[in-house]
């Protein structure tokens, strides 16, 4: 996993996206260890041009297909689907165009702040957001992770 | 409600809390960092648990 090359490469491109999830959570201070990163992105048309232009360098591919499918991460690949589980050559990589417990990624603006990482100020899902979003999921994974967030917030007001 | 035990403070969900006070003391970068060794640590393991 290298976040730094994709985090530099989607700014380079001005893709909108707010990096939300496992990773998000660990830049807000959780502990825990994710295996991929998880974006919402905006599917403005324009945005999947620059989305698809940004990750290119990456050789994304669909993971989780069994069956050889020919994919091209493109424009039109993008308009055709919402979720994107990807592998890259920096890592897993999930697109996700309605983020459960908040909705697209106009609605998850409401629950964004910048964050400065690797000298990049990204847009990072909130703690109540993660809350919000981890709730709706409701996974056992997820009901960890909740109090494990709700324990950073609790230090992060002290 | 915090308890102490003999290596770290956990909450009443069994959260580190003394980890989380650590983390919360790093910038985001470094969070990401600090995570990225625990990942790559994890994927040795299971490269390992799988030659076995």
């Amino acid at each position: 996993m290298r976040p730094r090359e994709l985090f530099f490469n989607l700014k380079e491109h001005n893709v909108d996206f707010v990096l939300i999830g496992g990773m998000a959570a660990v830049a807000r201070g959780s502990a825990q260890v994710t295996v991929d990163i998880d974006i919402a992105y905006s599917r403005e048309k324009k945005n999947l041009q620059k989305l698809a232009t940004a990750l290119a360098p990456f050789n994304p591919k669909l993971r989780e297909v069994k069956e050889k499918i020919p994919f091209k991460l493109n424009e039109e690949s993008l308009i055709r689907g919402l979720h994107f589980t990807l592998t890259t050559s920096v890592g897993d990589l999930d697109l996700i165009g309605e983020v459960p417990g908040l909705g697209n990624y106009e609605k998850v603006l409401n629950y964004a702040e910048p964050l400065t990482i690797f000298g990049n100020q990204i847009l990072v899902l909130s703690i109540d957001g993660l809350i919000r979003s981890k709730s709706a999921l409701n996974r056992p994974k997820d009901r960890n992770a909740i109090e494990e967030l709700k324990a950073i917030k609790s230090r992060q007001s002290q | 409600m915090t308890e102490k035990t003999g290596f770290a403070r956990q909450n009443s969900y069994g959260i580190d809390l003394t980890l989380i006070e650590e983390r919360l003391k790093l910038t985001p970068t470094e969070r990401i960092e600090l995570h990225q060794k625990a990942f790559e640590l994890v994927q040795e393991l299971r490269k390992h648990s799988q030659g076995s």
